[in-house]
């Protein structure tokens, strides 16, 4: 796993805790991803480099994440939009906190909306893009993954490559 | 006295999560509006009496920092008290941000960093106290 992987996977572990009550678990057989099954969401970003960020996880996933986020009580379901947005939010939330891990703290981003894919984008990244990491998690409730993606342009000059993160958790400026 | 909040984010997960949060503190909650942008927070905030403001930063049509510099163009709302909650995380537009005189509460965030700066606000004091 390289540095952008290990940032990646620190950020997804504590936004699913804190927002969702979900946790990582330790599983000798990690769940197989299904691409089929799955949904997935994008959230686009520009600024010292420009890139993509792709959340994906079961479709049986998205219930009890909005339910946590929401706090619903027992036999109260969320809706599709519901489910939607708050999937949308966590990778909101993954995206805005490993920028600034991955990049400086005092660099500026802008967060595109992120939204919904129809199908999930499982192939190769697209022409231009590059993969910067892609790492799995097994949460208890529950299988994701997420895939970096930036413009070879700023890949080719070290973006996702800062330095070790500081004690605080950013990366070193 | 009762306090009207507006909370602004385009999820309204967070809107509801937010809500939650103030309802969980110590204060005395009155009207709670809500907004999917900064624009429509603008017309909430002149449409109704607000004492506090919940604000994102990243939202279509108009966005948390844009929707502050227009709050505080204004001579009515110039000492509005305005919470950003976001996932900002560059520390160039946090300092901007608070320049403008607004809080900021960092996504994810405990109910207890809402507490704090509701205490920093209005005085409503932290559990342990």
């Amino acid at each position: 796993m390289n540095p952008t992987e290990q940032a990646m996977r620190g950020v997804v572990e504590e936004t699913f805790a804190s927002l969702a009550f979900m946790f990582p678990v330790e599983t000798d057989s990690p769940a197989a991803y299904d691409p089929q099954s799955a949904r997935q969401a994008v959230v686009g970003f520009s600024g010292p480099f420009r890139g993509a960020l792709l959340l994906s996880a079961s479709e049986e996933l998205l219930e009890p994440l909005a339910t946590n986020m929401l706090g619903l009580e027992d036999g109260v379901c969320p809706s599709q939009e519901q489910k939607q947005d708050a999937f949308r939010e966590l990778l909101n939330v993954v995206c805005g906190n490993l920028l600034p891990m991955i990049a400086s703290p005092r660099d500026v981003f802008d967060v595109c909306e992120p939204r919904m894919l129809a199908a999930p984008d499982d192939t190769a990244p697209a022409a231009g893009l590059t993969d910067l990491g892609t790492i799995d998690v097994d949460l208890d409730a529950g299988h994701i993954r997420l895939a970096l993606r930036v413009e070879e342009v700023f890949a080719a000059y070290g973006a996702g490559v800062s330095p070790a993160p500081r004690e605080d958790g950013r990366a070193q400026a | 006295m009762a306090i009207n909040v507006l909370v602004v984010d385009d999820s309204g997960v967070v809107r509801a999560m937010i809500l939650k949060t103030l309802r969980a503190c110590d204060i005395d909650l009155g009207e709670a509006h809500q907004a999917a942008n900064g624009q429509l927070g603008l017309d909430e905030l002149a449409r109704h009496w607000i004492d506090l403001v919940f604000v994102d930063i990243n939202m279509p049509v108009m966005n948390g920092e844009e929707m502050i510099n227009k709050v505080r163009e204004n001579p009515l709302w110039a000492d509005l008290p305005i919470v950003v909650v976001s996932t900002e995380g560059s520390e160039t537009r946090i300092e901007r941000l608070l320049q403008k005189g607004a809080y900021f509460v960092h996504k994810p965030f405990a109910p207890e960093a809402v507490r704090e700066i509701l205490n920093k606000i209005i005085g409503v004091p932290n559990e342990s106290n």
